[in-house]
């Protein structure tokens, strides 16, 4: 077993996941409120990983980060190395390509939450991030943790986006997907099927957890 | 001291609310909103919690500006010191009957916190129901948790949309009088809204005729009662 790739791909799909915990719950919340406006444009951009080949995502990831890029200048001026064929480059590729898996879900759970108890909240003189933490969260948790299984689960099946920006270095972006890739091109197919059940297995594991934590009480 | 609220909201399916309405705020009194579905009269209730925004107009309590369209002021639903009575209650399905009524009590020291909800408990025959959930409840009591919920934070103003509304007929008649009853006894000023004259008469002492989006008619209730303004107001009042 290939416990290196294995390793990289978990600490990828936990970096993407906490990422887009941090940072999807806040779009989400701002999503599920009731209005119209322009948002349906922000949610047709989270919804394009949905419909868009990885190498698109991966091209214009690379393309935008590259040395001779103004965002590559300026990380490379901040931490003094290069996002492309890194593990922060891949960290990037997979948190906008896994936008969708993490944010819909969010926003499903949030807007299936009552306004009226959250205005109900709001009357009895609770601020508005109280009320997220005490009457949104607690009934919206479980879809909040099927977005993050979800993500979490998309994650290490990366393959596409992460090849295009972060290449096939082992230890450093040579995910287990990569490597079965890899394994097959080198006619090692003892060793892509190790890594193959290895990956069916846990996404049979995930999405039974899944199942059974959106399955309602009798 | 008033609570003076003069403003317009404007929907985008064509429907406009324009309200005007003084109502003295230092002492107890309960004044109906009344008026047949659709007239904007939870319009008028959520506009005065801060819930919905008018587009235009003022609204003031004391010498508290809670709104000024002119001059751009908004005073969040937190800031009123308002208590809602929800039509459908809006009971926190995830907090026990006990923790549902000490929710808008976080700022208070602990004991007496609890002393207050025993109060209340007891004055509204909720005993033994402390630890029970909002689905292992009644209509009525369900409707006595949600407004022990509403006045446990001393409010300065109460505003109940159709507090009896989602209760059978025998329940109805029941609470209605046991209302008015705990309403005098915490003395706080209230509107209620209503689309049924007999809880305007069971209930209050004033009452504000609505009608589409207008205010009709405004007076004592049996002034009102006997003499209305014309045939909208008579029919709303007369009706059953």
């Amino acid at each position: 077993m290939d416990w290196t790739a294995i390793r990289l791909t978990l600490s990828l799909a936990t970096c993407t996941t906490a990422i887009l915990f941090v940072l999807g719950l806040p779009l989400a919340t701002w999503l599920a409120r009731p209005g119209r406006g322009w948002r349906f444009v922000v949610e047709a951009v989270v919804a394009l990983p949905l419909v868009l080949p990885p190498t698109v995502l991966g091209f214009y990831v690379l393309c935008a980060t590259g040395p001779r890029s103004v965002p590559g200048q300026w990380y490379s001026a901040l931490f003094g190395s290069r996002l492309p064929f890194t593990f922060q480059g891949i960290v990037l590729a997979s948190v906008l390509y896994n936008l969708p898996f993490a944010v819909r879900p969010f926003t499903a759970a949030l807007a299936a939450v009552d306004r009226k108890l959250v205005e109900a909240s709001w009357c009895l003189g609770v601020s508005r991030f109280a009320t997220f933490r005490r009457v949104t969260m607690p009934l919206a948790w479980k879809g909040i943790l099927a977005g993050l299984v979800l993500t979490f689960a998309h994650a290490v099946g990366e393959f596409g986006v992460v090849l295009m920006v972060g290449g096939a270095i082992p230890g450093v972006t040579r995910t287990l997907s990569v490597a079965i890739y890899e394994d097959v091109q080198a006619l090692d197919y003892a060793s892509a099927n190790r890594s193959s059940l290895f990956l069916l297995a846990f996404a049979f594991v995930v999405l039974s957890a899944l199942h059974l934590l959106q399955r309602k009480p009798d | 001291m008033f609570l003076n609220a003069d403003f317009e909201r404007r929907f985008d399916a064509g429907t406009t609310i324009q309200v005007a309405l003084q109502r003295p705020v230092a002492s107890f009194s309960v004044t109906a909103l009344i008026g047949p579905s659709g007239c904007g009269k939870t319009t008028v209730l959520r506009c005065l919690a801060g819930l919905d925004v008018p587009q235009s107009g003022r609204i003031s309590f004391g010498d508290e500006v809670w709104f000024d369209g002119p001059r751009n002021i908004f005073e969040r639903p937190q800031k009123r010191g308002i208590g809602y009575l929800f039509q459908e209650y809006a009971l926190f399905p995830h907090l026990t009957v006990f923790d549902n009524i000490a929710f808008g009590l976080s700022q208070i020291e602990k004991g007496a916190a609890r002393r207050r909800i025993a109060d209340l408990v007891s004055l509204l025959q909720l005993t033994g129901l402390e630890a029970r959930y909002p689905h292992e409840l009644s209509g009525g009591q369900q409707q006595r948790v949600a407004l022990a919920r509403t006045v446990a934070p001393r409010p300065r103003l109460l505003l109940l949309d159709e507090p009896l509304s989602a209760l059978d007929t025998p329940t109805r008649s029941e609470l209605r009088q046991e209302l008015r009853r705990v309403l005098a006894e915490w003395s706080i000023p209230t509107i209620v809204v209503t689309h049924d004259p007999t809880e305007v008469v069971a209930l209050a002492d004033e009452v504000i005729v609505l009608f589409e989006g207008r205010v009709r008619q405004h007076g004592r209730v049996e002034q009102v009662f006997a003499i209305p303004a014309d045939a909208d107001v008579a029919r709303i009042v007369n009706c059953r």
